[in-house]
């Protein structure tokens, strides 16, 4: 069941409001908490009831550990338990990835039968890991079991996230049982919030799904225009897929009465990758830099200090080195396999780790700052080419991509058929799948232009929901978007990050 | 309501909603009947009603066909009309083409089908028939033929328009601006597309750069080739028309892979489909037979996009389309024209000829390397 679903939409969602908030208002906070859990256990369910199993283990083992933390401490827990929860992600996601590799470095072929990932395992996993390290450094304080459970398991981010701390949930969890009651402050907010996602998934990204889908296609052979459209199509469906998918959950948190962090904020608008990475997927960054990237900079600049040969001949260079640019590598790297069970998705974190080393370079050397327009250029094309890495099926589709988007190795003197056709003379024409018609090239172009310039300015209200007015305004605004997506909603597509 | 967000879920957005349906529903209302100008398809709609050129030859058939030789031209000035479109219109829409034609021109001498054997088993889903032929094809028969024959293909006209914008408004306000545009520059008119370039039957050609596939997975789709109600229909309205308006009726297969050629003649399944259209065809009305491109050239599976239904790249085309234009001018010129003589024979012949079984065995190489 995807948030896009009508039987979501028209099932689920209206029936679990009215229930929860039935409960809330008769029976008390508790009651209602206890009725959510047991509405996200039906939403998670719907898609595999063993999954839902293997989850409510993991939760029990996770909270049996930071139970351990506070009666009876051992150095060992810690790494036990992220070793436990890491194990389970890999069994479930990588052990393909891991048994071929290996196998092509044994020169064996192991019999792989397909992997059924549990719906958001990558998400669910990190946050119960951050919820470990914060229990451990004594930062958070073990919640009642019932609010742990509902911290992890609450449907609107079980699947693909924001990834939320507890530090973010925890207290609202306790207000709810208390008895607090949030009214319609939250509740409509969260209907225009979730809209607006809505919006952008089913009007705009899966409107242009179809150009890079085509382009994407195995074997399929492009032109450099082709190449170029293609990879812009799905640098802008990604954005608007996860991007609307994470504005819903927020959204349909807001209904719940529970404020989640925003996960976007206009990244396509970032003049460096620095700041890209603070607009995009904002709580996985959070995540990987407060749980990954902040240990590995102050194990290696402990270890730089310690090392009698560092202190001798330390300089600049080999502190940013050290300090900077491998934890940075190694972060993004673990933040590439996160993504996905191959090479592509490293190379997608690796590129993006370099772009960012890059810029901290540019940043420590005090070169001067380049103008505006150049630096969002880089970044963006820096991000294009990551993400054509990310969205190939494999290495050499990435690179034959690549390579005919700069370094075309038919010529690019080719028109399409409609354009060549309406020519006095010949040119070297090629059937385009993307332009064979003026249609297809009209709408491919619009598409790109427009979801282009969306991207750049359209807000992001679950940033600051409480900046929305309960204004006319924004009552026909969501009015249309309510209209569009009953309209344009049919079969609903997967969201793209389910898949992580 | 003192709470202003109470008053917006409980007031304003529903009368937004409200006043949106509404205003969407008259602005649907007043582009009723605007007729349809969003592609090629409707404009060839408009075009074989509005073109006052006379043609001696029709020609149909599916985008195989189209993507190859719309380019091109098929024979002299006025003598070939190439109404070929797509899968999405399908036989039904190549019936309603020839109607509107026969309704506003004298009859044709020569009616070409050149259909891929697919599609005269494919039936396109309800939504894409909508689109493509309820909107475009509004005349009373029309509509009859399809409210008839794809049942349920009117459900969606009681939708109120916000739940159809873009078919009851943005299309038809599309499509009225570009008539207005049209009329402006005094192209209201609208042509039959004519090619202009000419194919060359030699021209070097290229293929595919994919792995090879399996044909039985590839070629699924391919098994069946009965014939539904609505496609027979078509055909058997297509028979009435001959009768009525004396033209000949020309059955051809378009390129189609190899591999899936010899498929279907290991089954007897193309034979098989040729008899069923025969006695569909039965009752007098013209038809010459069937004529095979794939006995004129092979085409190996490398030929073809990764669809392999559309020839891959412009030497593939060219060459069919030089082919179609010998084809065509064998018709028009059959005394004069030795090509007449050297017509390729139908599957049904094909297996006693001496030669074709050398043909069809001819298998490309499988590596990416371009072939010319």
């Amino acid at each position: 069941m995807v948030f896009s679903d009508p039987i979501f939409l028209a099932g689920f969602l209206p029936a679990s409001l009215l229930i929860y908030y039935l409960i809330r208002t008769s029976a008390g906070g508790t009651a209602a908490v206890c009725g959510l859990v047991g509405l996200s256990m039906i939403f998670y369910s719907y898609w595999s009831v063993p999954f839902l199993c293997l989850l409510l283990f993991q939760i029990g083992v996770n909270y049996t550990v930071g139970h351990r933390f506070e009666t009876a401490p051992h150095r060992a827990l810690l790494p036990l338990a992220i070793v436990f929860n890491l194990c389970l992600l890999g069994y479930f996601k990588y052990r393909n990835f891991f048994l071929e590799n290996v196998g092509e470095l044994l020169g064996v072929q192991f019999y792989l039968t397909a992997l059924v990932v549990p719906l958001g395992i990558s998400f669910h996993t990190f946050q119960q890991i951050a919820m470990l390290v914060d229990l451990k450094n004594k930062q958070e304080k073990l919640p009642p079991l019932l609010n742990y459970v509902l911290f992890v398991l609450f449907f609107p981010q079980l699947i693909a996230g924001p990834i939320v701390l507890h530090r973010e949930m925890g207290k609202q969890v306790a207000a709810v049982r208390r008895g607090a009651l949030s009214g319609f402050e939250m509740f409509a907010p969260g209907v225009v919030i979730f809209a607006f996602g809505l919006f952008k998934k089913v009007c705009l990204a899966d409107n242009i799904a179809h150009y890079a889908d085509l382009a994407f296609r195995p074997g399929q052979p492009l032109l450099m225009p082709e190449a170029w459209a293609g990879s812009i199509a799905y640098m802008l469906q990604l954005f608007f897929d996860f991007s609307g998918y994470s504005e819903m959950a927020v959204g349909l948190g807001l209904m719940f009465g529970f404020k989640l962090p925003n996960n976007f904020l206009v990244p396509y608008t970032a003049t460096s990758m620095t700041e890209f990475w603070k607009r995009w997927h904002i709580t996985m960054t959070r995540f990987f830099t407060m749980y990954v990237y902040m240990r590995l900079w102050m194990k290696f600049r402990r270890w730089l200090r310690q090392a009698e040969f560092f202190r001798q001949h330390s300089n600049n260079a080999i502190e940013f080195a050290w300090t900077v640019a491998v934890p940075m590598m190694i972060t993004f790297f673990l933040s590439g396999l996160w993504h996905g069970a191959g090479w592509t998705f490293i190379c997608f974190g690796l590129i993006n780790g370099l772009g960012l080393v890059i810029s901290q370079a540019w940043i420590t050397a005090q070169m001067p700052k380049l103008p505006a327009v150049l630096g969002w250029a880089l970044t963006m094309l820096t991000v294009l080419i990551g993400l054509v890495y990310f969205r190939s099926n494999d290495l050499a589709q990435a690179h034959y991509i690549l390579h005919q988007m700069f370094m075309p190795s038919e010529p690019v003197l080719s028109a399409p058929a409609w354009l060549a056709s309406a020519l006095p003379f010949e040119l070297p024409i090629r059937t385009f799948t993307l332009f064979d018609e003026l249609r297809h090239t009209a709408y491919c172009l619009f598409w790109i232009a427009l979801l282009a310039f969306l991207a750049g300015t359209l807000p992001a209200p679950a940033a600051a929901s409480e900046t929305l007015l309960p204004s006319p305004r924004t009552a026909y605004a969501t009015a249309a978007m309510i209209w569009l997506i009953a309209a344009l909603i049919g079969e609903p597509r997967t969201f793209l990050y389910f898949t992580f | 309501m003192k709470n202003p967000w109470k008053r917006f879920v409980l007031l304003q957005l529903p009368v937004a909603t409200l006043v949106l349906m509404i205003g969407i529903q008259a602005l649907a209302f007043v582009l009723l009947g605007v007729p349809m100008r969003r592609d090629r398809p409707d404009e060839l709609a408009l075009a074989v009603l509005q073109d006052p050129t006379n043609y001696r030859v029709l020609m149909f058939g599916d985008s195989t066909t189209r993507n190859a030789t719309v380019r091109f031209s098929l024979g002299a000035p006025s003598e070939v009309a190439n109404l070929t479109t797509n899968g999405l219109i399908g036989l039904n829409g190549s019936l309603f083409l020839l109607q509107r034609y026969l309704s506003t021109h004298p009859s044709p001498e020569h009616v070409v089908l050149a259909l891929a054997p697919g599609a005269y088993h494919y039936e396109n889903d309800l939504r894409t028939m909508r689109y493509n032929l309820w909107h475009t094809y509004n005349r009373p028969d029309e509509r009859n033929f399809l409210s008839t024959y794809v049942p349920g293909i009117e459900r969606r006209d009681w939708l109120p328009a916000v739940l159809d914008v873009q078919e009851s408004v943005v299309e038809p306000f599309l499509s009225f601006l570009k008539d207005r545009y049209l009329a402006l520059r005094n192209r209201g008119a609208a042509r039959i597309e004519v090619g202009v370039l000419s194919a060359n039957a030699e021209a070097p050609v290229e293929l595919a750069a994919r792995a090879e596939i399996a044909p039985e997975e590839a070629f699924a789709d391919s098994r069946d080739l009965t014939i539904p109600a609505s496609n027979a229909k078509s055909l058997s309205r297509l028979c009435d028309l001959s009768k009525k308006h004396g033209f000949r009726v020309h059955f051809v297969w378009p390129p189609i892979p190899a591999q899936l050629e010899s498929l279907l003649a290991s089954r007897g399944a193309l034979p098989d489909l040729e008899t069923r259209i025969r006695s569909i065809m039965e009752g007098g009305c013209d038809v010459d037979g069937f004529t095979d491109f794939n006995k004129i050239r092979p085409y190996p599976n490398l030929s073809f996009h990764n669809d392999l239904l559309h020839l891959f790249g412009d030497g593939w085309e060219q060459r069919y389309s030089a082919d179609v234009r010998e084809y065509l001018s064998g018709l028009l010129h059959p005394a004069g024209a030795q090509e007449a003589a050297r017509s390729p024979p139908s599957s049904q012949e094909a297996g006693q000829q001496p030669g074709i079984q050398e043909q069809q065995e001819i298998q490309p190489e499988k590596d990416d390397d371009r072939a010319s």
